[in-house]
């Protein structure tokens, strides 16, 4: 990547540096895990999911218990916190459950699993070449000459290394990830969210940033053009109905930008056919959905210490240091996956052509618990791959 | 009698100027606050009905009791939710385009 800012001290560009070759030994280690094709003789889950037992390779045993351990605790209304849990092994469903009162048909809300749905429509865009991911990210509020953040590049924004003044902080109403989901800036997000000084240079800290997603939203928004409804028909046209997903409702705030840091609706079985079009690279049915290495893309690490290992809008498994959480806590280290508040899951595992998707509420369970959860459904699935 | 009229208006006007102060104070030290819940509210009851399809009064229940100071009912296509005086806030669904806080 392009380095346009580097650290004014010594002690700082060590650590840089430091960060820099760990992050691409990291990248080495788990990203170059391939991805798997698709199984011959089974058809892509455009139409439907196809549907098979376990098969060999699936401890069926304990992912039944797996799968009762995931729907035990109750939360305020009743239910299970874990409302439902697929699991999608060599392309067929194999294992499908629901809370009472969902099933099949019943919508989720995404959290921050939109954050990825964000990141695959600049996917699109950069495929078609009408974004550039090492050039200025396009935001008017930035162009004032000497503005420091006129040299932010998209790439920084998905790998949330931007170094502006927009980490979401606490979920308490006075951070900034409330006011602007839901105080001032929740009329106008890209707005809100790219009016912030920049305080670090980029690619030397990382801050987790729902408003960075509304500024990447708001990007994708105004190069598509024709306001939310020329977006709407954007991400039906380009990525949603090529696979599948007829259940997906993208929500957009009052301005007509789409709220990709948070707000994506879809069924259980739609959100696994994004998972599996990630497994599959982007490709789906023959046709580049995704542009060739943009999954790849994805999946490289972050440039600056994060909290977990972070990918560009991608959670990554790599080896997480002290502190950091892992989305698969054990579980193989090519994992990735899409994560929102609440526990939402869609969990692909490259190396057991493996996709589980866990959505639901942490009313009583703890996140840790959910990740523990789902790691123990991955768990009862052997490798399928020399890679892990 | 005069008097007695008078020394009435006089306590309904303090009474009302203190209750006037007391809605300042509390916008200004809660109102931030009040704000961001009631969009939370209307916002996550409006999606939840609108959008995923579940029945509001569920949806608010799903909310937990944290958000039980607050006020709010479904008209039409929108979701209002507030406290009196404090703050209100709506948000509305489009077909297709889910809930928009307003």
């Amino acid at each position: 990547m392009r380095l346009v800012f580097m650290p004014r001290t010594a002690s700082s560009r060590a650590a840089y540096a430091g960060a820099v070759l760990v992050t691409v030994l990291v990248s080495v280690a788990g990203a170059a895990v391939p991805l798997p094709p698709q199984p011959a003789g089974v058809p892509y889950p455009t139409e439907a999911w196809p549907v098979a037992p376990p098969g060999p390779g699936v401890d069926v045993e304990r992912l039944d218990a797996a799968l009762d351990a995931a729907f035990e605790l109750r939360g305020w209304n009743g239910l299970p916190d874990t409302r439902a849990l697929l699991v999608v092994h060599h392309g067929a469903l194999v294992a499908e459950r629901y809370a009472q009162g969902f099933g099949p048909d019943s919508r989720f809300q995404s959290w921050s699993m939109a954050k990825t749905v964000t990141q695959a429509l600049v996917g699109i865009l950069v495929g078609q070449k009408r974004l550039d991911l090492r050039a200025a990210a396009p935001v008017p509020a930035w162009r004032a000459k000497d503005d420091p953040r006129g040299a932010i590049t998209l790439d920084q924004l998905l790998h949330m290394t931007s170094g502006l003044d927009n980490a979401d902080g606490s979920p308490e109403p006075d951070s900034f990830a409330s006011r602007l989901l839901f105080g001032p800036g929740s009329l106008d997000v890209f707005a809100y969210a790219s009016n912030v000084p920049a305080i670090n240079a980029p690619d030397t800290s990382w801050a987790y940033s729902t408003g960075t997603t509304m500024i990447v939203a708001g990007i994708v928004g105004r190069t598509v053009g024709g306001g939310s409804a020329g977006m709407l028909a954007f991400m039906h046209r380009e990525l949603f109905d090529p696979i599948g997903m007829r259940t997906v409702v993208p929500e957009f705030d009052a301005a007509g930008t789409f709220l990709g840091g948070a707000w994506v609706w879809a069924t259980a079985r739609d959100w696994a056919r994004l998972g599996y079009l990630y497994l599959r690279d982007g490709v789906w049915d023959g046709r580049h959905v995704l542009p060739e290495g943009w999954v790849g893309y994805s999946r490289t690490p972050a440039p600056a210490p994060n909290n977990g290992v972070y990918g560009a809008h991608l959670w990554l498994n790599l080896e997480p240091k002290a502190k950091q959480f892992a989305p698969l806590p054990g579980g193989p280290h090519s994992a990735f996956c899409l994560s929102g508040n609440g526990g939402q899951m869609v969990v692909v595992v490259p190396t057991r052509d493996l996709v589980v998707v866990r959505l639901g509420v942490t009313q009583t369970m703890t996140f840790p618990a959910v990740t523990q959860a789902v790691a123990a459904v991955v768990a009862t699935v052997a490798p399928s791959s020399p890679e892990e | 009698m005069h008097r007695v009229w008078r020394i009435l208006w006089i306590g309904a006007s303090i009474v009302f100027a203190l209750f006037v102060a007391w809605i300042v104070f509390a916008r200004a030290h809660w109102g931030a606050q009040a704000d961001v819940g009631a969009a939370f509210l209307a916002k996550q009851v409006c999606s939840c009905h609108f959008v995923g399809g579940r029945d509001a009064e569920w949806c608010r229940r799903d909310m937990g009791t944290d958000f039980d100071p607050l006020r709010w009912e479904v008209r039409g296509n929108t979701v209002h939710a507030g406290i009196p005086l404090l703050a209100s806030r709506s948000a509305t669904w489009h077909e297709g385009m889910g809930c928009t806080l307003e």
